[in-house]
């Protein structure tokens, strides 16, 4: 039996294979050089984002754009739970984000600030200076007295109304209970207070007439919770320019 | 001629006989996959360890104000939000309107409150200070309980908070009660069991109810009169002053009406009760705005009980020898 060693194989076929080696590396340098470079860019663009006052964020696209891409997920995982996916609210009290009412001022700043503190979150910061009080539940207001400021708010909205009752209710408006304190005598709202314009015909508890009524009776007491601490600030900024792009569409 | 001496390394296979570059080689040759997969799974480790450290520097110190906070104290970060807000409370006008000057005072004195709140910490005031362990308290205490705020009684549960704490909605009653003792044991009463006691307060209530008078009792059956209610007492000071068991019987009985024997840590008692103003219930449409109050505020309560339960389950304590919480 003949005890020859195996022959080498042919020089092309080794230096082929040193070729697609040499090739493979090449290509995981490209990608991952590329890849640093991607994430390097999209570090800077969180930079300038962050760097940048609030309300000037708005004249650079690319931060827009830039913000936009990131609050998406964020806003899909974190925020849609309440406002829905489509920033239309789900008719629990979470606001429609896409239209232009905004119970505690508009613009990146305010949005940010209500996203960074929440709203009656326990957080010193948050917005909660009042709550809707549960004018019937406390015997403040009589039964009679809010159907008759239900008719009333039916009328500063140009809905059908009662006359007699709506002349009724005015007068509770402005004296029994006192809902100018809050919501301004012209009821257009108090932003500072985060009382809502009662003319603009947009409801967080729905606009239906048994729905005015609960408001009033039950009270509302809508809180948000502060969001410091659980998103970096970049990711705050993010999701306020995100939503403020989205309330100017 | 000699012949030449064997030479050793004639005897090896011919990949041994080269030197360790020319066997690796022809190693490579025989077997070019594993050595290349090697290399290149080197290659890439490499790679993917520089990009990770390139990616995630550890910690060190900022030498700069990062993006978004308008200063940095420690470390610390005075947000550039918090800043703008500040400006705008402490002047009325837009932060855009504010002057440089402006805003140097506002920043200052923000600097000023980080570095007292650093300070604090470092001189242990949350440990030390009543104060400070107050608000720290009713900070988490504002956390815990707001969520629960955002539920809504019904009216029935209002209703149900009422009716369970009907006590609370009264107008103070009052009475006018003397208080009967029979002694058990003592050196006067030596002999005296409870049974026998017992016996005693039976056929002296029986008396009493019969119009027979509270001296006819204390000389007949040996009562004294405490004196815990003096005259005429409002119920919170008479429940005070007899006790909740005592209170308790009191507190069912009319204008003339005797107690059954209540027996007690010191004896055996009958109540006479000679004036009693009960209180009256204000029905719940009356009170609606504290019941509501009080609903609310039981419900804070509740969760920060709950949340103190949640707290004292992860937690280490242990008490001295001899003391109990």
């Amino acid at each position: 039996m003949s005890d020859t060693p195996p022959q080498p194989r042919p020089k092309s076929i080794r230096r082929l294979g040193w070729a697609v080696a040499a090739g493979l590396v090449v290509l995981m340098l490209i990608a991952v050089g590329g890849y640093v470079a991607w994430r390097v860019h999209r570090a800077q663009l969180g930079a300038r984002l962050l760097a940048a006052m609030p309300d000037d964020v708005d004249k650079h696209a690319d931060l827009v754009r830039y913000a936009d891409a990131e609050a998406k997920p964020l806003f899909a995982k974190n925020c849609s739970g309440c406002h829905g996916l489509d920033l239309k609210g789900r008719g629990v009290g979470a606001p429609d984000l896409t239209d232009s009412i905004w119970l505690y001022g508009s613009g990146v700043f305010h949005i940010e600030r209500t996203i960074t503190y929440g709203v009656r979150s326990g957080q010193k910061k948050a917005n909660d200076i009042t709550e809707m009080p549960a004018f019937g539940q406390r015997g403040q207001l009589s039964d009679t007295d809010i159907k008759n400021v239900v008719q009333y708010l039916l009328q500063l909205n140009h809905r059908p109304y009662n006359d007699q009752a709506a002349f009724l209710g005015k007068q509770a408006y402005e004296t029994k209970g006192q809902c100018f304190d809050c919501h301004a005598g012209d009821a257009k709202g108090i932003i500072d207070y985060g009382a809502p314009d009662l003319t603009a015909n947009v409801w967080d508890f729905g606009g239906s007439p048994q729905d005015l009524y609960d408001s009033i009776y039950y009270g509302r007491h809508g809180i948000m919770p502060a969001w410091i601490g659980k998103l970096t600030p970049e990711q705050i900024r993010a999701l306020a320019v995100y939503v403020d792009t989205a309330s100017k569409r | 001629m000699s012949t030449p001496l064997p030479n050793a390394d004639a005897a090896k296979p011919a990949a041994a006989r080269a030197p360790w570059l020319m066997r690796w080689s022809a190693g490579l040759s025989r077997r070019p996959t594993r050595p290349a997969v090697l290399a290149i799974s080197a290659a890439i480790i490499g790679l993917g360890a520089a990009a990770i450290g390139l990616l995630h520097p550890a910690h060190r110190d900022l030498a700069q104000v990062p993006p978004g906070d308008a200063a940095l104290v420690n470390q610390e970060p005075v947000l550039m939000s918090d800043f703008i807000s500040e400006t705008e409370q402490a002047y009325g006008v837009p932060f855009a309107q504010t002057s440089p000057a402006e805003r140097a005072i506002v920043l200052r004195r923000m600097i000023d409150e980080e570095l007292m709140v650093q300070r604090s910490l470092a001189l242990d005031l949350p440990e030390q200070d009543t104060d400070v362990r107050t608000a720290l308290s009713d900070g988490v205490t504002a956390l815990v309980t707001a969520p629960v705020l955002a539920d809504h009684p019904t009216d029935d549960q209002l209703r149900a908070f009422y009716a369970a704490h009907r006590a609370n909605y009264a107008t103070q009653g009052s009475m006018s009660v003397t208080d009967l003792v029979l002694h058990i044991g003592g050196f006067e009463n030596a002999d005296q069991s409870l049974d026998q006691a017992m016996a005693d307060a039976a056929q002296a209530v029986y008396e009493l109810r019969s119009g027979a008078g509270i001296d006819f009792a204390k000389q007949h059956f040996s009562f004294a009169d405490t004196g815990k209610v003096n005259g005429e007492e409002p119920d919170f000071a008479a429940r005070l002053h007899l006790g909740p068991k005592l209170y308790a019987a009191a507190d069912k009985l009319s204008d003339g009406e005797v107690s059954e024997p209540v027996q007690d840590t010191d004896g055996v008692h009958v109540l006479v009760m000679q004036h009693r103003r009960p209180p009256v219930f204000t029905d719940y449409d009356g009170v609606r705005n504290n019941v509501y109050t009080d609903y609310v505020a039981a419900q804070k309560a509740q969760a920060r009980q709950d949340n103190l339960k949640f707290l004292r389950r992860g937690a280490q304590i242990l008490v001295a020898p001899g003391q109990t919480e």
